[in-house]
């Protein structure tokens, strides 16, 4: 299953690097340190969220959701304001 | 040649694929093939793998320090769960009076419908029996089931081969019998005169010796002597004065099970790791047998240990000490399993303790002392080499030589002897005691192995997410779908596509 998650999230990210090209967009590297940070951080949340239930460990996995889910979450959002206030003055 | 409209010229591709027949077949040709089973047992490939966090360290130099000029062959007879050992610490009339707390208990959870007590759960653990050939092996012959002919019986000669190779064959037939971790240590001087038993535990925990000595029918010394072959008579147990090996092995436990602890389910999780050593021992020592060589001592039956089980766990490398002294933790599956160890005149080569991190974690860590009823286990911060008193009186059940915390163990099994489940909380509750389905397992143990500065906040994380021991979890077990046994052997296996 993982393959297949790991393939969707490269098509992701290959599609979002395609449409910043397709309108011109940039991002600065601490925007795509940031970012890159998030994403990681959520795909563990991920993992560790459907492995817990895996492992009957429900209060475990809904503490995924908040120790690295929340942060990450908070790390891409982050992004996200970053380079749409950027994009914005400029 | 111009490389404007191709990136790669023709020549280039031609060189290219040259390098990749050529690294094919390099890699072909370092490729292991076997053509028959003496070659399979020669390959680096049959050694068992462990994980990539485990590091190897020199023979006789486990973690946990040892010094065995302070350590004394320990008398088999004066252990924690002996009625006689614990009557001297808690009086007679508490040890007699376990069964009477424990019944009662029982009838109350079961009354009360209380999590781990219902109908199916009581069914479970109760009807739980060990129907097995091989349950009464002997000190260095098992009769029953009728014995394999030795090699001279046969008209051949003996198997011979390297330690290596020997080693490697004798793990591979373990591990198709039922062991799990299988690793050795040679039986040096030193081991002979501090760490093999001086007594055998025998009929030593029974309740009429109370108050007395213990006979030698009851419980025979282990001597050595110049002799080729091992032998057992109504007076002694005899180790012959030649090379010998002692193999460390593990079977394995569920751990869905000792989770459930503190019930009737984790009760039935210390069952349910005995279920094959009948069979294990019997294969072994006919296995041994066959080849022409020795088995002494017993997998299965703490009545004729030849040593520490723990202590050959932890000079082997199969796991490290913990804050419960020489209960061992395995990196593989933590606390859940059963260690053996006995002797073979088979040369072997030993195996190296290991370093997993997981002795300097049980510094940090005190969970299983946190979560135990009677409050036996150490909350030391830091091991000693002093043994301290017991209730005020000398500690006879622990074994000076090694640098560790101690327990109460006499108390520990008179809480479980009052209790209508054993207890075990403990191994349920263990910080290593998780399964595979979560990827920061890995990694907590990865850093483990290599970084101490986080392993207070691990311990503390572990609680915090509600890893361990709960007695809910006895009632929502019925619903799982659980490996055979409940016992998830996949987790030594390298080859075959089975391990994740």
């Amino acid at each position: 299953m993982w393959f297949f998650i790991g393939i969707l999230i490269g098509a992701l990210v290959l599609g979002f690097i395609w449409w910043l090209k397709h309108k011109n967009l940039h991002l600065t590297w601490y925007e795509w340190l940031i970012g890159a940070v998030g994403l990681i951080l959520l795909v563990f949340t991920l993992q560790n969220f459907m492995g817990s239930f895996e492992e009957v460990e429900s209060k475990a996995a809904y503490m995924f959701l908040l120790v690295t889910g929340l942060p990450s979450l908070i790390l891409l959002a982050l992004t996200w304001q970053l380079a749409a206030r950027r994009l914005s003055k400029a | 040649m111009s490389k404007f409209h191709s990136m790669v010229s023709r020549r280039d591709f031609m060189k290219g694929l040259g390098m990749a027949g050529a690294g094919i077949g390099a890699v072909a040709a370092s490729a292991p093939v076997f053509h028959d089973i003496d070659e399979l047992i020669a390959s680096d490939t049959a050694v068992q793998p462990r994980p990539w966090w485990v590091k190897e360290r020199p023979i006789d130099d486990p973690t946990i320090e040892v010094d065995f000029d302070m350590m004394e062959r320990h008398d088999g007879r004066n252990q924690g769960q002996s009625a006689r050992v614990r009557a001297m610490y808690y009086g007679a009339d508490r040890v007699l009076g376990a069964a009477a707390l424990s019944a009662a208990e029982l009838a109350e959870r079961t009354a009360s419908n209380y999590p781990g007590y219902t109908y199916r759960s009581r069914a479970l653990a109760g009807s739980f029996k060990r129907v097995s050939p091989g349950t009464a092996p002997g000190w260095a012959e098992t009769k029953d089931p009728a014995p394999v002919k030795t090699p001279e019986e046969r008209g051949e000669p003996k198997w011979t081969g390297t330690p290596e190779e020997a080693s490697r064959m004798l793990r591979a037939a373990m591990r198709a019998y039922g062991a799990s971790l299988v690793g050795y240590t040679e039986l040096t001087q030193e081991h002979r005169d501090h760490v093999i038993f001086s007594y055998e535990k025998g009929d030593s925990n029974n309740e009429k010796y109370i108050g007395t000595d213990v006979p030698v029918t009851a419980a025979r010394p282990i001597v050595f002597e110049n002799v080729t072959k091992a032998y057992e008579t109504t007076e002694k147990l005899v180790i012959p004065n030649v090379p010998l090996w002692e193999i460390a092995l593990s079977t394995q436990g569920s751990n869905e099970l000792w989770r459930s602890s503190g019930t009737l389910l984790g009760g039935f999780a210390n069952s349910n790791t005995f279920y094959n050593c009948g069979n294990l021992h019997a294969s072994t020592y006919n296995f041994l047998r066959y080849l022409g060589y020795q088995l002494i001592g017993t997998i299965g039956n703490d009545s004729r240990y030849v040593g520490s089980e723990g202590g050959a766990a932890i000079m082997a490398g199969l796991g490290e000490a913990s804050r419960q002294k020489l209960y061992t933790l395995t990196p593989e599956y933590g606390a859940p399993g059963r260690l053996y160890g006995v002797l073979t005149d088979l040369p072997l080569e030993p195996t190296h303790p290991i370093d997993a991190g997981i002795y300097r974690f049980c510094h940090s860590c005190q969970k299983c002392a946190d979560h135990c009823p009677p409050q036996v286990i150490s909350k030391e911060k830091e091991p000693s080499w002093d043994i301290p008193l017991t209730e005020g009186k000398e500690t006879i059940f622990s074994v000076k030589g090694t640098k560790a915390f101690y327990n109460n163990l006499p108390l520990c099994r008179q809480y479980s002897n009052e209790t209508s489940h054993g207890c075990r909380i403990c191994w349920g509750e263990c910080t290593f005691t998780v399964n595979r389905g979560s990827l920061v397992h890995q990694i907590i143990k990865g850093t483990v192995a290599n970084v101490s500065l986080f392993n207070t906040y691990f311990y503390k994380l572990g609680e915090a997410f509600g890893y361990g021991a709960d007695a809910e979890k006895a009632e929502t077990w019925w619903d799982l779908s659980l490996p055979t046994l409940g016992q998830d052997s996949t987790i030594t296996a390298a080859d075959g596509g089975y391990g994740k």
